[in-house]
């Protein structure tokens, strides 16, 4: 009877103390010859060049939608990582889509006037959305968001990023020679 | 004859007045200026006049944006770990955190000021307000494995220091929005819940829709949009208890 109880309430501290001593911990001893592979995940990279291409393409369907904002007869619905649907929507029993903005590793958004901003991974982005089948940018803020720098899951071995190489945008599991790197 | 053509147009005034008055103070708990847009409540981003705000896993940051084209970051606040939502309302920001909702003064938008933080065990949980109360979900689920699937109402007419009232419990409730005295919980898988909120902590439920996934919710103009992993949805609600499907986006097969 007490045993299964203890167990419940140790579970969430066991948690924690595992999260506490986790994170990004590159084994840095030196000359450490550790010559294993193991099962983890590798970094999927965008180049800073391809991640700051933000443009208007046709409208497409819905795959995994977030967020959404409203901004008049105007209906924003992101699509995670990929970009944001525009849509108008004067009226509701007939919503209908203008365009895909491609913004990657977008997530949020919000508008003032006819100016979107959105998040494009680690850079704020501002959008002249005066016609939303031609979406302008009009000013970029680079690296004000934070950098992904490690995988969501936890308790994993993984690939240390380079951030030379660009923003990640992605994980794959597969088998890595002596990662240097753990979660 | 004369004074009647004098009057017409005073009370043609004053019925006007009175009108566009309570379309406006209904607006104004929605978006701070008709310009700007509203959000869901799972926003990481809000607009409030001349700024920007937004908050990553442990950062709020202010932007100017008073010249729109060119936002300028102005100042960043470390706010403790897990964050995941942002809600302006009157002069304060609520913010959504894993294991609480802090309460920020930002009558001086750029400089916003700790005032509180109302915890509670570790879950995934938006937050809407309405005049003195918060509303807030407790969901479980990864990220949230010890999570518990709570609606909780917070009396914040002190933003000092706020009061649970009472907690409803729910099936794995997400976003939510309020508009006037209709609150709208998305019960995640489970569909969604419309309450009548007119007294906060004797919520009564008016109605639940089923047989559609739901993860956030924004209720505008008597129509509500809802999103999930089945699409886009709008409903009118203008009747509470009988809301009524406008139409679907759906997803890509």
């Amino acid at each position: 009877m007490k045993t299964p109880f203890t167990s419940v309430r140790l579970l969430p501290a066991l948690a924690g103390l595992f999260l506490l001593f986790s994170g990004c911990n590159p084994d840095t001893e030196p000359g450490a010859p550790t010559n294993s592979s193991m099962e983890g995940y590798r970094p999927i990279y965008l180049s800073y060049e391809e991640l700051r291409q933000v443009n208007t393409q046709d409208p497409r369907s819905l795959q995994r939608p977030g967020k959404i904002y409203v901004r008049g007869t105007y209906l924003f619905i992101n699509e995670p990582g990929e970009g944001i649907h525009i849509i108008d929507n004067h009226d509701p029993t007939h919503p209908k889509p203008l365009a895909f903005v491609n913004i990657r590793g977008n997530v949020d958004m919000a508008v003032k006037g006819n100016v979107l901003y959105a998040d494009n991974a680690t850079d704020l982005v501002a959008l002249d959305i005066t016609n939303p089948q031609q979406v302008q940018v009009l000013n970029r803020v680079e690296n004000v968001f934070p950098y992904a720098s490690y995988p969501p899951q936890t308790g994993v071995q993984f690939e240390c990023v380079d951030k030379t190489r660009g923003v990640v945008v992605g994980w794959e599991k597969t088998t890595l020679e002596n990662p240097r790197c753990r979660r | 004859m004369q004074k009647h053509t004098f009057w017409l147009p005073v009370l043609l005034l004053a019925v006007l007045s009175a009108l566009s008055g309570c379309s406006e103070t209904s607006k104004a708990d929605m978006a701070p200026n008709a310009n700007n847009g509203v959000g869901g409540s799972m926003a990481r981003f809000a607009v409030v006049d001349n700024y920007l705000y937004t908050v990553s896993n442990s950062t709020l940051k202010v932007f100017d944006i008073s010249q729109a084209q060119q936002p300028r970051e102005l100042n960043s606040v470390k706010l403790g770990l897990n964050i995941e939502t942002i809600f302006p309302y009157n002069n304060m920001l609520f913010i959504g955190s894993r294991t609480g909702m802090h309460i920020y003064d930002n009558a001086n938008p750029t400089q916003p000021v700790f005032l509180s933080e109302y915890q509670h065990v570790q879950s995934c949980d938006p937050v809407v307000v309405q005049g003195n109360y918060a509303y807030v979900t407790l969901r479980d689920g990864t990220p949230c494995r010890f999570g518990q699937n709570l609606l909780e109402v917070v009396n914040v007419s002190n933003p000092r220091n706020p009061v649970r009232e009472r907690s409803f419990p729910m099936l794995n409730p997400h976003g939510l929005g309020i508009d006037g005295n209709v609150l709208f919980v998305c019960e995640g898988d489970h569909g969604l819940k419309i309450f009548d909120a007119t007294d906060p902590v004797n919520l009564v439920e008016k109605q639940f829709i089923k047989g559609v996934r739901t993860y956030d919710v924004i209720p505008h103009n008597q129509v509500m949009l809802v999103v999930g992993k089945d699409g886009l949805m709008q409903y009118d609600y203008s009747d509470a208890t009988n809301p009524r499907l406008l139409s679907m986006i759906p997803l890509a097969n």
